[in-house]
């Protein structure tokens, strides 16, 4: 399977605090070759609710598992993407939202979210849909 | 016998920084000593994030309730990939 999913902030900090449902997800995930891409903005966001420690365990999921690649701010094109996107996120100054829907719009990925309630404040200001997955057992 | 030697292109500045550590390393520390060094720490870093992600995927799989329920997660998570309106 060539898809995949964007992991949001809060996943990453739910990863990073023994969540131990997200941390079996992600395994499993990998196991059946989804690919996860990390937006590097949504990392940097995620590692403000961090201790160095549990950061540690998140740099680790990103290094041991080969289904999971970070996506840094790179190149021109990178930047271009991310202002597509962060031009209609400037009232919220939410960077790590928008560098993870220019991810998600650039890779055609669904956004994989630990809480729905996260990105119902960006959907409304967004001119296009956004695809967003929600952990949850409840189907 | 000695290592076949090379020469690097760096910016004078990262020079100047390698050069500083050279001299804090003491007398008859080399930019190879100092770069040595600096891989190690940085393998040693690398191993540390793996063993603290290990550890937490141990951790994880150890409990059937969560493994059952990210089973089921990730099932409807491919499932979501494969619907015509997941892009």
């Amino acid at each position: 399977m060539s898809a995949g999913y964007v992991l949001d902030d809060v996943t990453i900090s739910e990863l990073g605090r023994d969540d131990l449902v997200v941390a079996n997800l992600i395994a499993a995930l990998d196991e059946h070759a989804v690919r996860m891409s990390v937006p590097a903005l949504a990392l940097a966001a995620a590692q403000h609710t961090l201790s160095e420690v549990q950061t540690e365990a998140v740099h680790g999921m990103i290094h041991r598992l080969g289904h999971v690649r970070l996506e840094p701010v790179a190149s021109t094109e990178d930047v271009l993407r991310l202002s597509a996107v962060s031009v209609y996120l400037t009232e919220q100054q939410d960077m790590a939202a928008a560098h993870t829907v220019a991810v998600a719009r650039y890779l055609g990925f669904p956004v994989l979210a630990a809480d729905l309630k996260r990105w119902e404040p960006v959907r409304t200001h967004l001119p296009w849909p956004l695809d967003v997955y929600e952990i949850s057992d409840s189907g | 016998m000695t290592a076949d030697m090379t020469s690097i292109k760096v910016p004078k500045a990262l020079r100047d920084e390698l050069n500083e550590l050279a001299d804090q390393g003491g007398r008859g520390t080399t930019l190879a000593d100092v770069l040595t060094q600096l891989l190690e720490e940085h393998k040693t870093t690398r191993l540390r994030q793996r063993l603290a992600f290990e550890e937490l995927l141990a951790r994880a799989k150890a409990d059937p309730d969560a493994v059952a329920k990210a089973e089921r997660i990730a099932q409807g998570a491919i499932e979501h990939l494969r619907r015509p309106q997941a892009s």
